[in-house]
């Protein structure tokens, strides 16, 4: 063990003394936080939540007014809503194709009478697909608005029922009480609720762009730091010291415990110091949780590591490393959208984006810095245990098999 | 014996035998010479040897410990200077020398002092704290060497050390060389050089195609030739059947070796013999291009067992 740690030692005192490796390591990286931090901050600043609705209203009702008026216009959606009017639905349809609107609502003709006479009826929401959160936004909004009227008609009914049955009152007076109460779903708190409920969601899980990218350029650099480390063993065997090694009086699997300790010690110091310089100059303010973020760092360096082992014992030459370990590095983080943020996603993409180490160690490292404690950090820090393993000892194998012809 | 070879094999994927079942002794003290052109299969024996590759079948033991089944022991005996510069460029000699004194198992309370004494010997104390990147071609081989006595060795495996090395240099690390083994240092060393081995050398073995194809002291590998010189001609044109024979029936000629555009020629005085081959060759046609006369060396020996010559490749 003494020896394998003096090789791992040494590998790193190896990189240390490499100028262009500091740079790239430890300038590169925190360059790349600060460049993409400001120039993306609009993106995390939560801009106006802002829906351009294009209304076909066929009816032209009593009802048709609240919900426009009243519910989509009133106080408390009035910032987020801009209604447009289409003269049809086809048009309105078309508006959405084109992605000249966010989203669609028809009110078909007819629609307060046959919500006054109790009959079937609809309203139909069109949703563009670049959009869909907010397409489904008004699609809640819409159902919470008929959900209302419902009930209210139900309740009318019931008592309506209650008062006949005793003959205090004729079908012609409740008629008109019901017009009376239904008119009051301008008062529609719960709906206004559900909007502003879906947009802080939108926005917690984001914090300041220096942070996102504090994190996302700080793994990415971890898995690049890793493919260095891993480099170093080609580098023993262009050299012919891995031969010299072998010939001293120290076992094959010394000799590799200290190449994998290497990359683990290089990754380690490289997101140490990363982690140190993001906070001191750019104000990142990492968790509230140290055992969390303990327990984060040594997942993602141990997962990398065993990433930059497998790449390591993959490549045949080290240009072979240095050109395509980091485009590796650079497609996973991509990949889990570290680059740039890609917002609301489907689940099918949000099940592609987690094939990425780099997006359990992002998920791990954005609850940490959104006020979440240890247990919110455990599956993600169990799956990159998991990825870890799983690409180290692949990569284990197949470097004892590249020894043997060493 | 410290080093015995028996029935040495390496077979490579494909099928290429590197080593053919050689066998051969190095008595301790000795210095051992292994000659042959690349593809002898010399580095694949020290490969073996050194624990660096296992043996296809055979076995190679030193001081009795075997490479196949004591590795570790072997490790422990021997001393490896390989043919690249095993070094590691951004730290410094002394730092190099401390990182392979550890993995040498030089206890921690010795390393100063034999680190320093190997500086001294390889005269580079003045430099000790300097970048191996700076070094010259010539001072890496000898910090090179001087890692590989770190460990004490009872045998110390030079693989050619002196590859690349200006004249100076290669003459101050023979120097060093000839003095450990004096001091009772085994030596295995191969090289391309022949003045190299005569200098150095008690015993000799010549490996041509992964077989051992002479081994002996100089005297005795030089006793093969006998007291002859060996014309080398190199021809414009290639030579037609029956060459070899013609030359044959020449006064003093006593072997001669043909190749594609060469001949090899063994007699008991070149000077006096060459007139008469070369008015032969004139006769069927044959342009030379160049003639060289050698006296008796082991770089002739080696020409008349391989048929080619040592730097040829």
């Amino acid at each position: 063990m003494k020896k394998a740690l003096r090789i791992a030692w040494k590998d790193l005192l190896m990189k240390i003394r490499d100028p262009l490796s500091f740079v790239i390591l430890l300038v590169v990286p925190l360059a790349l936080i600060l460049v993409l931090g400001l120039a993306l901050a609009p993106t995390f600043r939560g801009q106006p939540f802002s829906i351009t609705l294009a209304v076909a209203d066929q009816d032209q009702g009593e009802l048709s007014r609240i919900l426009q008026e009243e519910v989509f216009g009133g106080e408390a959606l009035k910032d987020s809503f801009r209604l447009q009017g289409a003269s049809s639905p086809e048009e309105a349809r078309q508006w959405v194709l084109r992605g000249e609107v966010t989203a669609a609502l028809i009110i078909p003709e007819g629609f307060t009478a046959l919500v006054y006479a109790g009959k079937s009826t609809s309203l139909e929401v069109l949703g563009s697909t670049d959009a869909p959160l907010r397409g489904q936004i008004v699609k809640s909004i819409a159902e919470g608005f008929v959900t209302e009227i419902l009930t209210r008609r139900a309740m009318a009914e019931v008592a309506a029922d209650g008062l006949l049955s005793r003959g205090l009152t004729t079908p012609q007076e409740i008629s008109l009480l019901v017009q009376s109460w239904l008119p009051q779903l301008e008062q529609t708190r719960s709906l206004v609720t559900l909007g502003q409920e879906t947009e802080q969601s939108t926005q917690s899980s984001l914090p300041g762009a220096m942070g996102y990218y504090a994190i996302s350029m700080s793994v990415m650099y971890v898995l690049y730091s890793a493919n260095e480390g891993g480099r170093s063993l080609l580098q023993e065997r262009r050299t012919g010291t891995i031969n010299r090694l072998l010939s001293a009086p120290l076992s094959r699997s010394t000799i590799l415990s200290g190449k994998i300790l290497g990359v683990c010690f290089l990754a380690l110091t490289q997101f140490l110091l990363v982690i140190l310089v993001a906070t001191l100059a750019f104000g990142v303010r990492w968790t509230d949780s140290p055992l969390g973020f303990v327990l984060m760092i040594a997942c993602t360096v141990g997962c990398m590591s065993g990433l930059g082992v497998l790449l390591c014992s993959v490549f045949k030459t080290e240009a072979q490393a240095g050109a395509i370990g980091p485009a590796v590095a650079m497609i996973l983080t991509f990949l889990a959208g570290g680059m740039f943020v890609f917002g609301q996603v489907s689940p099918w993409m949000n099940a592609v984006m987690h094939i990425s180490p780099v997006r359990w160690a992002m998920d791990g490292f954005l609850q940490l810095m959104n006020g979440r404690g240890v247990t919110a950090v455990l599956l993600p820090a169990g799956v990159l245990v998991a990825m870890g393993a799983a690409f180290l000892s692949v990569g284990v194998l197949r470097l004892r098999r590249w020894q043997d012809v060493a | 014996m410290l080093v015995e070879l028996e029935n040495l094999t390496k077979v490579y994927p494909g099928g290429r035998r590197a080593v053919d079942g050689i066998c051969l002794s190095i008595a301790e003290g000795e210095s051992f010479g292994l000659l042959g052109p690349n593809g002898a299969g010399k580095t694949t024996t020290v490969a073996m040897l050194s624990c660096l590759r296992s043996p296809t079948s055979g076995d190679a033991r030193v001081d009795g410990a075997s490479v196949v089944r004591q590795p570790m022991a072997v490790k422990a005996k021997i001393g490896l200077v390989p043919q690249e510069i095993s070094l590691y460029g951004t730290l410094s000699a002394w730092e190099n020398m401390s990182f392979w004194a550890q993995m040498y198992d030089v206890p921690a309370r010795e390393q100063k002092q034999r680190i320093a004494q190997l500086l001294e010997l390889v005269g580079l104390s003045d430099r000790k704290n300097e970048r191996i990147d700076r070094y010259s071609g010539g001072m890496k081989r000898r910090i090179n060497i001087a890692v590989g006595l770190l460990g004490r060795p009872r045998l110390l495996i030079l693989d050619e050390p002196t590859v690349g090395v200006d004249p100076q240099s290669r003459s101050a690390i023979l120097e060093t060389l000839k003095r450990l083994n004096q001091e009772g240092l085994t030596l295995l060393y191969t090289s391309h050089y022949m003045e190299e081995v005569e200098f150095l050398c008690h015993q000799v073995a010549i490996m041509d195609l992964g077989k051992l194809i002479a081994v002996g002291s100089q005297e005795e590998l030089r006793r093969l030739v006998g007291e002859k010189d060996s014309l080398r001609i190199i021809t414009q044109t290639a030579l037609p059947d029956g060459i070899g024979e013609e030359l044959k029936t020449t006064e003093g000629v006593s072997e001669v070796r043909v190749g594609d555009r060469f001949l090899g020629i063994l007699t008991v005085q070149g000077r006096r013999t060459l007139p008469e081959v070369l008015a032969r060759l004139h006769d069927r046609g044959i342009t030379v291009r160049s003639v060289e006369v050698k006296e008796p060396n082991l770089e002739n020996v080696f020409l008349q067992l391989t048929g080619k010559e040592l730097r040829d490749e």
